[in-house]
């Protein structure tokens, strides 16, 4: 008997698939055979591993689609998990604005200064106004001339 | 092998061969209690006779003595003839498979998954569905020798594929 039939004749010993009379002629080999005995064992653990292996289905490879998809699913959730804290961040950058602003007082302050620059250069202008008045004033009587000067004239031009 | 082993050399070579020889008693028996009785009487045997010799020759000679257990055992549990093409004694859970086992499971699934067709379709009928080749062949208005080949190609393949 070669490897390959005895192996064959040990499945389809353990099996049960033999005849019966096959079945008791090579129960008589196993008497005597180790070599049968072994390529019983061999034939158990094979038929073993190929009844469950044949009863559950193979692991197949995962698509690369579905990695992608859990992929997206994961981004999804932590943008779940991390969103109240984002919304905290975005709540307390207006507030951190405002605190700023608190801490420059002088800018809230600004339109009282501007008022009171404004009543200042007021008050300046009317003073200039003043001064430039009197000024001005006597520019403008100069221009109109002096009754003297008038009459000078008057005589010079109105005498023959 | 003649008699006046130390125990614990035996014991040694029992436990060494023992996952190989609890197969070969299951493959025998088709009953795993019955297997477990027949390896018990064996060791005990051994523990009486205290055989000697190298490991090969005390190897055989537990797996010589272990047989005739095993015949004796099934016998005790009277399945039939008919019975014993029952597959059901196969059926271990993949749980119930070590790590080593395992991997050697996922080797043999890929492995049917490539095999043709037909010869997928004779081992699902056998191990699955538990029909005799002689069932399958008529089923499929086959012959008998065409679905008995299909199957040891098949066997063939996945055993070269556990080997590598």
């Amino acid at each position: 008997v070669n490897d390959g039939d005895l192996r064959w004749t040990a499945e389809r010993y353990v099996l049960g698939d033999l005849s019966d009379a096959d079945a008791e002629r090579f129960e008589s080999l196993l008497a005597d055979s180790q070599a049968a005995r072994e390529a019983v064992a061999e034939a158990v653990s094979l038929c073993e591993m190929t009844a469950a292996a044949v009863r559950t289905p193979a692991r197949r490879p995962i698509p690369a689609a579905w990695l992608g998809a859990s992929a997206a699913c994961l981004l999804v959730v932590a943008a779940v998990v991390f969103a109240p804290r984002n919304t905290e961040l975005a709540d307390a950058t207006p507030k951190k604005a405002i605190e700023t602003s608190v801490n420059d007082e002088w800018i809230l302050a600004l339109p009282e200064l501007l008022e009171i620059q404004t009543a200042m250069h007021q008050a300046d202008g009317e003073e200039e106004a003043g001064l430039l008045e009197s000024v001005v004033g006597v520019v403008d009587e100069s221009d109109d001339l002096p009754e003297w000067l008038i009459t000078v004239t008057g005589s010079k031009e109105g005498s023959p | 092998v003649a008699a006046g082993g130390e125990s614990s050399e035996l014991a040694a070579v029992f436990t060494a061969i023992g996952p190989q020889l609890r197969r070969f008693v299951i493959g025998v028996t088709k009953d795993a209690h019955a297997a477990e009785d027949a390896m018990q009487a064996a060791f005990a045997k051994a523990m009486e006779a205290r055989p000697t010799g190298g490991t090969e020759a005390l190897k055989a000679w537990f797996f010589k003595v272990a047989f005739h257990e095993a015949l004796a055992a099934r016998r005790k549990t009277e399945r039939s003839k008919k019975a014993l093409g029952d597959l059901r004694w196969l059926q271990r859970a993949p749980v119930e498979f070590g790590l080593e086992e395992r991997d050697e499971m996922q080797r043999v699934q890929r492995e049917i998954d490539r095999l043709p067709a037909e010869q997928k379709f004779v081992l699902r009928e056998r191990f699955v569905a538990g029909k005799t080749f002689a069932k399958i062949a008529e089923e499929q208005q086959l012959p008998i020798g065409t679905v008995l080949t299909r199957m040891r190609l098949a066997m063939e393949r996945l055993k070269s594929r556990l080997k590598d």
